[in-house]
This record gives C-alpha cells, structure tokens and sequence, in this order.
C-alpha cells in the first residue's frame, strides 16, 4: 500500500471514528428524547402562536 | 433522505459516502433553519452565520449530549483562553491524549466526540488565519493578530462538524474518501452511523418546531412535505 493510500485510509478511518462515537452515544432514541425533554431551556418552551408556519415551509421544504 | 438499498448491494456504500455528508448537512441545514424560525431567532443567510446561530441557540440550549457538546476558547499555541468544552467532561487533554486511530468504545466515546469538535475548532482558527494572511499576503501572523481573529470564532458544535465533513468528503478531498473506503463492510457501517446521526439530530430539532408550533401544525407540515415528496417522485 503506498503512502498515499495509508493517508487516505487513515482520513477515512478518523472521520468513521468521529461518526460512529456519535452513533454509539445515540443508540437510544428514546433516552435521547427524554434527555431532551428534561433540559430547562426546552421544558420551557411554549406555543405562542406567533411562529410563521409559512416562513417554517421554506427551509422545511426548500421552497423559495 | 432515501435510504439505498446497503444491505442487498453493499458495494454501494462507497459511492453513497461520497455524498451523504452532502445529504446529511443540508437536511440538518433545513431543519435547523426551521428550527431556528420557530425561536424566532435572527434567520442565518449564509452557512457561517447558520452555524454560529446553530451552536449558540440550538446545540448549546436545547440538545442533549452529545448533541450538546461545543468548543470554544483559542485552539493555537499561546493562545489567551485555553480551549475548553461545554456539555461533557470530557478536556483539551483528554482529546489530544487520545489518537483518532486508536480503538473507539462505548467508555471514550464522549471524547471522540469532543475530539471531532476540537479539530474542527482547530480547522476553522488555520481556515480564518489562512484567509488572512492571503488577504494580507503576509507569511506569518503575530500572536496579537491571530488572538483578534480567534475573537470572531463562535462556539464549535456538531453542526460545524458535519459542515466539515460535507465539504471535506465531497469537495476538496473526494479522492481520499474514496480511496480510504478500502473494507466494504466498513462503507456500510459508515454510511448506517451517518444516517443514524441524521436522523437522531433531525428528530431532536422537530421536537423544538412541534414544541413551539404545537403538535396540529406540525403533523400538517409533515404530512404535507411527505405529500410533496410523493407528488415529486
């Protein structure tokens, strides 16, 4: 193998570790989402009516 | 995002993890803009401005670990404020103690984590330098220059992370991802982890949406973005 191809091999290598260190913290969508639900900042959060759903379509969509 | 068909056709996952990352980022581009909507936070026009926005009212506020994770303070030699994590316990030198080869386990997870955010700080302060001393055409920098620079570096999330990825893998080294893709089974395991990421963060930041919006108009909004998709087909 030459230089080249250990240096990609190892690119790769790196950037599968990063990922997948995510992946093995994640594998619990259900603990996730209560983790969620228990953080301050996200339990107060409330629906005020005021959020443009038109303006949440565009990202959402990728519309105009 | 379509899933491709992995486990029949394995050898597609080379190919797919060129352009995942691609996939990936601007999934949780769109989401998190939304997202962001929903805060009625200022919207981000441009990607730099998506990501400060992203670390500072998302990931810092309203993720869990590890989505929570960010980086900040001055990852350069002699830097004024040592860089340091928030949203682990993890340290600067746990993360350079640890080499990104080395094995990955349930128990050092987190710092790969932190590890991943770290060297995306450390891209990002070599990018902002790089840039200047182009602009300048200077071939060094003093200290005091690149500590105003550091200045102007928000916080460091996963959202930076996968914009690095997207860029890396698909832009300016496709040959590296390619050639380094050298074990099939790996290609598929990377590709699954890429999605899983995805679709866990994508699913914490519908959660702040309906929470905002309310669970009626945000199932509508669903319903009508999997009705465009089928009328797209």
């Amino acid at each position: 193998m030459s230089s080249e191809e250990i240096d990609a091999k190892n690119t790769f290598l790196t950037y599968f570790h990063y990922v997948s260190s995510f992946s093995l913290l994640t594998r619990d969508p259900q603990a996730l989402r209560g983790a969620q639900v228990a953080i301050p900042e996200f339990v107060r959060l409330k629906s005020d009516g005021k959020v443009s759903i038109e303006a949440l379509r565009r990202p959402l969509y990728r519309v105009g | 995002m379509e899933n491709l068909p992995i486990d029949k056709e394995p050898e597609l996952a080379v190919d797919a993890n060129l352009w995942l990352p691609v996939q990936s980022y601007y999934a949780i581009h769109g989401v998190g803009l939304a997202a962001l909507e929903a805060l009625r936070s200022d919207q981000p026009s441009t990607h730099s401005s998506f990501l400060r926005e992203a670390s500072a009212s998302l990931a810092r506020t309203l993720l869990p670990r590890p989505f929570s994770i960010t980086c900040t303070g001055d990852i350069f030699p002699g830097g004024a404020t040592p860089a340091s994590f928030s949203g682990t316990g993890a340290t600067r030198a746990d993360t350079k103690a640890i080499n990104a080869l080395s094995a990955l386990t349930q128990s050092n997870a987190e710092t790969f984590v932190a590890k991943a955010i770290a060297t995306t700080r450390d891209h990002a302060f070599e990018a902002s330098f790089d840039h200047h001393r182009k602009q300048r055409r200077k071939s060094r920098l003093n200290r005091a220059k690149k500590q105003q620079l550091a200045g102007r570096i928000p916080p460091t999330s996963v959202f930076d992370f996968l914009y690095r990825y997207r860029l890396r893998s698909n832009y300016s080294d496709v040959d590296t991802f390619r050639i380094g893709q050298t074990e099939i089974d790996m290609a598929v395991q990377h590709y699954k982890h890429v999605l899983t990421l995805t679709l866990n963060l994508v699913t914490l930041l519908h959660s702040i949406i309906e929470r905002r919006i309310g669970i009626g108009p945000f199932t509508e909004l669903r319903k009508r973005f999997k009705a465009n998709r089928t009328s797209d087909a």
